[in-house]
């Protein structure tokens, strides 16, 4: 196994008229400064670079990956190389994977276009509130079968009848049925508190229904 | 296709000092084509780009995060792991590289250099950030033991290493932006230009910056080195006369 020895090379910084502007007693401490950066990249060690490149393969064989997984798996051969690491580098597919081109996906006609996605999308909304729609319009229509109409008109029916009679035999009609329904209901009333505690009927009312009973003249009634 | 074990291929070949223009700019073509064929999966492309540039990008994560066992200063994290961060961050940076150019993310514009170091640097800041916010209370036993192991690592250093130990911690005296011109200068390797493009600063800002950390590193280094233990700084003036020892 091969193994790349690139020094490192600190200086290919030919601008220098940076060393022009240094006074002349500043240039020991750039160059000890140079020696301190060639410290530095020789403490990479061997296989510096094999293991750069094995990060590399890594990297476009788990494009899909996280950057960050991708380094510190790299980072796991560091310790050190492997006999066969570069043998694993040369079976790797980093080349192809990186000349891969978008040819594949480009020519693919698989995903539908965008304004075909659009109109398809389109066509379920109007679908979905059409059936909304006529979901409720069913559903009052069962809700008006089962219960009549909205309490709201009833109410508006009754009090129109009941507080604005417009001519005198209405109103009358409206006493004489408000008198017959009290009259009915007390009787109710009192035929009921009759059969539980069969105490004396003492309402004139009621006293004429209880012997109008009596003569059997409502006896299909009571029956 | 995978890689292939011969030797390197021509990388853009770095010039002698003072040619006139720095390396990603004396070849740009050069550097193009090299682009190219990394993007088409050539073996030797990627060799050349990451011996041209993956020491770099070590060295400068490894003077930012600190060396096994001495963290630098601003930086908190494990002390025996800063090499392993600096080449966590230069993988990180390639794979990176690897991913933009397969999937066509990255346009060259002559600006691959650039585009290559401003990325380690905000990979260098992040990790500073994140060493800074996992600072955990520090075990005594901790301390005395690794001051024991680096008092018997440097039983005997030698006079370059004393004075590269001493230049490491003037250099963590200086400013943050002082400190990082230097070390986009000298450990990256970046010309002054490609620096100005990268912070985005005037040429003539950073040459002053460059020059005012120079002079505050010569003089953390005159008081801190005895003036025996800093040869390769002998032409100051504070440096014993060596001509009248050799009389």
């Amino acid at each position: 196994m091969t193994t790349p020895s690139t020094p490192h090379q600190p200086s290919p910084r030919p601008d220098d008229h940076a060393v022009e502007h240094l006074d002349q007693d500043l240039v020991p401490i750039a160059r000890a400064l140079d020696r301190l950066a060639a410290a530095d990249a020789a403490a990479s060690g061997a296989n510096f670079e094999l293991r750069v490149l094995h990060a590399c393969t890594i990297a476009a064989d788990n494009l899909g990956a996280t950057q960050d997984l991708v380094a510190r798996a790299a980072l796991s051969t560091r310790a050190q190389a492997p006999a066969d690491l570069e043998d694993r580098i040369a079976s790797s597919t980093l080349a192809s994977l990186v000349a891969a081109p978008s040819l594949a996906l480009s020519e693919s006609t698989v995903e539908p276009k965008p304004v075909a996605r659009v109109r398809r999308v389109s066509r379920w909304r109007t679908g979905y509130s059409l059936a909304a729609a006529a979901v409720f319009v069913i559903g009052c229509g069962l809700a008006y079968l089962q219960f009549g109409a909205p309490a709201s008109t009833l109410s508006i029916a009754s009090s129109g009848a009941a507080s604005t009679p417009t001519t005198a035999g209405s109103t009358e009609l409206a006493r004489r049925v408000g008198s017959e329904m009290d009259l009915l209901l007390r009787v109710v009333d009192e035929s009921a508190v009759t059969t539980s505690t069969t105490e004396a009927v003492t309402d004139p009312d009621a006293a004429w229904i209880e012997s109008w009973l009596s003569d059997g003249q409502g006896e299909g009634v009571r029956s | 296709m995978g890689l292939t074990t011969g030797p390197l291929p021509n990388p853009p070949t770095p010039r002698p000092a003072r040619a006139g223009v720095a390396a990603g700019e004396e070849a740009p073509e050069q550097l193009g084509r090299l682009l190219a064929l990394a993007v088409r999966g050539d073996e030797d492309a990627w060799r050349a780009l990451v011996a041209l540039y993956a020491r770099r990008i070590y060295a400068l994560a490894r003077s930012r995060l600190g060396q096994s066992g001495r963290p630098r200063s601003g930086t908190s994290g494990p002390w025996a792991h800063g090499d392993d961060r600096a080449e966590e961050i230069t993988q990180s940076v390639f794979a990176t590289v690897a991913v933009k150019l397969r999937s066509g993310g990255y346009a060259e514009q002559g600006r691959f250099e650039a585009w290559l170091f401003r990325m380690a640097m905000n990979r260098i800041r992040d990790e500073v950030r994140r060493s800074q916010r996992q600072a955990a209370p520090t075990d005594p036993s901790v301390v005395l033991s690794a001051a024991d192991a680096r008092r018997d690592s440097t039983a005997a250093p030698t006079t370059d290493e004393r004075e590269l130990s001493a230049l490491r911690d003037a250099m963590d005296a200086l400013t943050e932006a002082d400190r990082e011109v230097i070390e986009l200068r000298h450990h990256a390797g970046l010309s002054f230009k490609q620096i100005s493009d990268l912070l985005d600063e005037p040429l003539g800002t950073l040459l002053a910056r460059h020059h005012r950390a120079l002079r505050k590193l010569k003089d953390a280094m005159l008081t801190r080195l005895p003036a025996s233990d800093r040869p390769s700084l002998s032409d100051d003036p504070d440096a014993p006369d060596r001509s009248e020892d050799r009389s």
